[in-house]
Parts: structure tokens; sequence; C-alpha cells
């Protein structure tokens, strides 16, 4: 037995078939009226076995037809309340690599069938909306470390892997002209995640903090994506935002402490396309905020 | 501790596990300052609750002090040797205790918290022994967590592919 990805074809195989099995019988007890919050140890030892999977037989786990209903399943264990902070911590962990190995391995045969996996039943945009909930106060406060790491991953893994997913797919022309149609899928990429990200920002069931005007949705929209997407991303200033909106969305902060990390700088939207009605071609603009 | 140690003590606390605590006691009693004497001590208090057969409770002491004898000042290469020769000899008992797991209830799951780290460490340490046989190992887990879900068996596949 190899570890990584280079497991042999037949134990991978075997492998395969008792990932399947064990997580049909996890799922059936589940679905049979036990739901997360009362087997955390069974769900608890099912994730880490899945991350075991992903960590060291990373192909078997992508193409295990068991994925979506695990996705489905870490989504429904946190949109409750369990019993025992290690279960929730167990779920985070392995969505955290997920998108890591995502993002770190964009050129694997699996991405293409992953991202529709994702995009399907607002698997992803549901993510986003609940680690950024998580993080405004809808979590306990052992597990906000976690929940962050899990929503910057996601930012960071889902425009590379739109591209590379395009590129799976095929694209026509020469090098040149496939690089420019990738890179162009990075930025759509990076449009739809700011859709969610806005969605989630002014979902009124997310983000509670009565002081904030619709001004400071929109700024804390722009800032997630200026520190949290792209290549240029700083995981730490974002993370300072994010604990700011905790404080903010607790009163134990006031909402000025958001709008002070653009004062005195001249801000710019990143990769902001719009599509014109009569041709549909997208085009870039930048739109200024003033401060 | 080495992997090939933890094989046998998760022997002979699967196959205590099995049965009644008197005559464990009485040896464990004797053996002092062992590497397995605390383990074996909580894997007493939790058979005292349950009971077993007296019999397979002796074939388990003796190759428990046939073990602890042998290990004494030996190698690892030696240990290496002592835990394959183990599994074989003990393999009959080992599938009565799968037997038990598979009939479930409390009994069932302390036998099962016993015999998952067996499996898993003799995967782990003893692949000329356990190699062989993984196809079948597996089959036996996956049954086992077919039947009575328990966690042991998911961290065993997990750890196995690693």
């Amino acid at each position: 037995m190899e570890g990584g990805n280079g497991g042999s074809g037949s134990d991978d195989s075997v492998f395969a078939d008792s990932f399947v099995a064990m997580a049909n019988r996890a799922f059936t007890h589940i679905r049979a009226g036990n739901p997360p919050q009362e087997c955390p140890g069974l769900v608890t030892a099912f994730f880490d076995m899945s991350l075991r999977f992903l960590t060291f037989r990373r192909h078997v786990f992508f193409a295990s037809p068991a994925s979506p209903t695990l996705i489905d399943l870490a989504l429904a264990c946190l949109e409750v309340t369990m019993e025992g902070r290690e279960v929730t911590r167990s779920v985070l962990r392995l969505l955290k690599d997920f998108f890591r190995t995502l993002q770190e391995r964009p050129g694997e045969s699996y991405v293409l069938s992953t991202l529709h996996l994702l995009s399907n039943e607002g698997r992803a945009a549901g993510l986003l909306t609940r680690t950024l909930a998580a993080l405004a106060g809808g979590a306990p406060s052992t597990l906000w470390a976690n929940y962050f790491e899990v929503f910057f991953a996601l930012l960071q893994a889902w425009p590379v892997t739109a591209a590379a997913a395009a590129a799976a797919a095929g694209g026509e022309g020469d090098q040149q002209q496939q690089q420019q149609q990738q890179q162009q899928q990075q930025q759509q990429g990076e449009v739809v995640l700011g859709g969610w990200v806005e969605a989630a920002v002014f979902d009124g069931q997310v983000l509670r903090a009565e002081s904030f005007s619709k001004e400071d949705w929109q700024l804390l929209v722009h800032l997630i994506g200026m520190w949290g997407v792209g290549a240029k991303a700083k995981k730490q200033k974002l993370k300072l935002v994010l604990d700011d909106v905790l404080k903010i969305a607790a009163s134990e902060m006031e909402v000025q402490a958001l709008r002070n990390y653009l004062v005195g700088k001249l801000v710019v939207y990143r990769n902001m396309w719009i599509t014109s009605d009569k041709n549909k071609k997208q085009t870039k603009i930048n739109v200024v905020l003033h401060y | 501790m080495s992997v090939q140690l933890l094989v046998i003590e998760s022997i002979i606390s699967t196959i205590l596990s099995l049965g009644k605590i008197e005559e464990a006691k009485n040896v464990l009693e004797s053996f002092v300052g062992g590497l397995l004497q605390t383990k074996m001590k909580e894997l007493l208090l939790a058979l005292e609750r349950e009971g077993g057969r007296e019999e397979d409770v002796g074939k388990g002491l003796q190759l428990f002090g046939q073990v602890v004898r042998f290990l004494d000042g030996k190698t690892q290469e030696e240990t290496m040797y002592v835990a394959e020769g183990l599994v074989r000899e003990a393999w009959p008992l080992l599938e009565q205790a799968a037997e038990v797991g598979w009939r479930g209830g409390e009994r069932g799951r302390v036998v099962l918290d016993q015999l998952f780290p067996l499996y898993r460490y003799s995967v782990m340490g003893l692949r000329r022994v356990v190699g062989p046989m993984l196809g079948n190992l597996l089959r036996v887990i996956l049954g086992l967590f077919e039947e009575t879900l328990h966690e042991g068996a998911l961290e065993t596949v997990g750890r196995w592919g690693t």
C-alpha cells in the first residue's frame, strides 16, 4: 500500500469500494431518523476517515460517487448545533483541505467534475454563506479560526478551479489563446464568487449588525474581495476585517473600524465585469470608492 | 511503543475482552512494571462489567505470558517475529472476537473497541503476515461496520489507506 497519489490501481479500487460502502452505510443511518447531532461519534469518525482519503488517496476521494453526499452532509452538520465541538472541527478540517487541494493541484483530472459538484444545488454558495454567518458570531468562538480557514480556502480555490475546469474541458485555439481563455475563466470565477459574497453579506439572516448601513455592507464585500480573492490576497488582513465584523455585530466595536481600513486610500474595485445589453459582450470596469 | 508491541498489546486485549477476569488479574498482578500493565487494568475494569468465557481467557493469558517472557531484552526484529507468530496463533480467537462484535450489544462493543485497533496495528506493522489476508480482513471490517456502525471501523480503514 502506498500513500498519497501513488496508491496502486488495485489498492485504489479496494479503497474506493470501501469508501463508498462505508459512506453509504453511514448516510443510510443518518437519513433513517438519526441526524448528525444524535450520532456525533459516527460523524466525527466518518469525516476523519474522509480526510485521510483526501490526503492519501486523493483520486479515490474526488472520484467517489459518495463525494456529493459527503459535501451535503458537511453542510448539514454546519447547519445544526452539534454536541461537542470536535464534530464540527472534523467537518471543517475536511472542507479546508478539500479546497486547499483544489487550489494547489488545479491540473488534476477530477477538477471539472468537482466544479460541477460544488456548483450544483448551490453547495459552494451555501457553504460561503454558512461560514460567513459563523464568522459573524453564528458559531462558538473556539471554532472561529477553523471557519475562517474554510472561508479563505474557498475564496482562494474557486477561481482557480473554475479556470482549471475550463482548461480541462478543452479550449480552442493556440496556446496563447487558451491561456487567455483560462484567465478569463478565472476572472469569471472571481465574479461569480463576488456575487456569492455579496448575496451572503446582504442576507439578513447572516449578518445582523444593526449599525451597518448599506454602504458598510458594500464596503465589507469590497474588503473580502480585495483581501480574500486572487493571488494578491492578504489572509491576515482579511482575518482582521472579519474579526472586526464579529466585534461590531456583538456591539463591542463601532462600525467606523471597518471604514478605517480605507482611510487615506483610493480604492478600486478589482475585476468587476458588466454585460452590455446589446451584444452581451463583457467589459471590465473599475469602480472607485472615495473616502 | 513500537507498532509491533501495540499489536501484541491489542491481541492480548482482544482475547481478554472475550473472557472472565479473575485469572487475568492474577497474572497481571505478578507482571510488575510492564509496558502493557496500565492498558490491561483499564481493560479488566471494562471486562469486570461484562463477564466472558473461561477457556478464552486461559488461552489469552498463556499467550500473554509467553510473549512477555520472550520480549524481555529482545530486539525490535525479534519483537516483530513474536508479533507475527502471535497473530498467526491467535487468529482463530480473533475470528471469534469478530463474531462476538458482530452480535452487537455492549459486550460486542467492548470487544470491537479492542479488535479494530488490532486490525489497524497489524496492517501497519505486520505486512508479511497480514498482507495476504487484506481482502478478507477488509470484508470483515466492512461487515462489522455494516452491522454495528462502530467508529473503529472508519478509523481503521482511514488509517489503512495511509
